[in-house]
């Protein structure tokens, strides 16, 4: 079983090189692959200089190109599991092998590492009722029940990495309303409690229009799109 | 309508129609993409010209001015326009994409490739030293052991 970790990174010179260097310490079996989004930053410098493992694109694509390319490669390396790691240090790379574990045991598409699944409340305001608008709408369209939709860490099996991978496909992102379109063609969707911390550098992109402009995108795929797909 | 606003499309239409031949012309339109414009131009002369189909067309349809049904028309097709540039913006983007991702994974591949050549390239030259030197014509210059990994 060959597994690929996939570090997408956008501008993450503070951390990427922390976060891969206890990820390869505490994952020796694990490859893993830096996608450098076009960062503007010294992200694709560091990342040579210490000769790690890293596909640059020429230009700013987005969060969902740079997963995609990862996939590619990873189709094309011929890997068996994909997991997406962040660069910015919220993941812990302690849950990647539990997590491969997991998905071959359960013969799952995707794993989601849930920071809710043991009972924790989501956190009260904004990104909660996000959180929970959309664990809301994947139940009532797919019937799955998923506590932590927007978890960044999860691993995908090898017919996610043909579908993400494909030339054909189309406006496929890492999101949430992937993983209702997953559980609703008959996919398998299962999450393992783990945690996560604070971004340890870098700058969130997540400021009110990029907010307003995720919410929207995926409760509008969720709600609508997902069927004509 | 009136006189004025028969005028005023005329001429319109007659900007648009001179930016478009003069965009098509330094290389800076498409044909392909000229053709709407063009059509519009000649929508615009159309209803100038023969104000009486316009206001047929409002009277069917009760319009109060057969100005207002001009004005609808030049709306509808523009909205046409928006959409259809929505919508290829849209195919652009995944193009400009994939091809960001093919050029990336292709200068990966090229980049392990040199590395790979480089390590040959540096064996070879440490073996053909070492055989100089076991026939004994090795002058110590350049040592195998130095440019072996």
């Amino acid at each position: 079983m060959r597994v690929l970790a996939l570090v997408p990174a956008f501008n993450e010179e503070e951390c990427i090189e922390a976060t891969i260097s206890s990820l390869v310490s505490t994952c020796p079996g694990v490859d893993y692959v830096i996608v450098n989004d076009g960062s503007s930053d010294d992200t694709r410098a560091i990342c040579e200089g210490k000769r790690m493992n890293i596909v640059s694109l020429p230009v700013n694509t987005g969060l969902a190109s740079g997963f995609r390319c990862g996939m590619k490669y990873a189709k094309r390396h011929g890997y068996d599991a994909v997991i997406q790691f962040d660069a910015d240090g919220q993941h812990l790379p302690e849950y990647v092998l539990p997590m491969v574990k997991r998905l071959v045991e359960t013969d799952a598409d995707v794993v989601i590492a849930s920071r809710y699944l043991d009972g924790t409340v989501r956190p009260s305001g904004a990104r909660g009722a996000g959180s929970r608008l959309i664990t809301w709408l994947i139940h009532v369209t797919t019937g799955a029940t998923v506590t932590d939709p927007t978890s960044g860490m999860r691993i995908y099996g090898r017919r996610m990495i043909d579908m993400f991978s494909a030339p054909s496909s189309f406006d496929i992102a890492p999101e949430p309303d992937t993983i209702a379109l997953v559980a609703r063609k008959g996919g398998k969707v299962v999450e393992m409690q783990a945690r996560m911390r604070e971004r340890q550098g870098g700058e969130s992109y997540l400021n009110l229009v990029n907010v307003l402009r995720y919410m929207s995108r995926t409760c509008l795929s969720i709600i609508l799109f997902q069927f004509l797909r | 309508m009136s006189v004025a606003l028969r005028i005023l499309l005329i001429v319109g239409a007659v900007a648009v129609f001179a930016i478009i031949c003069k965009r098509v012309k330094s290389s800076k339109m498409q044909i392909m993409d000229s053709i709407y414009w063009i059509v519009l131009a000649a929508v615009l002369i159309l209803n100038a010209v023969f104000p009486g189909i316009a206001i047929t067309l409002a009277n069917a349809f009760g319009f109060i001015s057969a100005s207002n049904f001009v004005f609808l028309i030049i709306i509808g097709l523009l909205l046409v326009k928006e959409f259809s540039n929505s919508a290829d913006i849209s195919v652009l983007k995944h193009k400009v994409e994939e091809l960001a991702q093919e050029q990336g994974l292709d200068d990966y591949d090229q980049a392990v490739q040199g590395e790979r050549i480089g390590r040959i390239e540096r064996y070879e030259r440490a073996r053909r030293g070492r055989e100089a030197g076991k026939a004994g014509r090795g002058h110590g210059a350049d040592d195998p052991m130095e440019t072996g990994e």
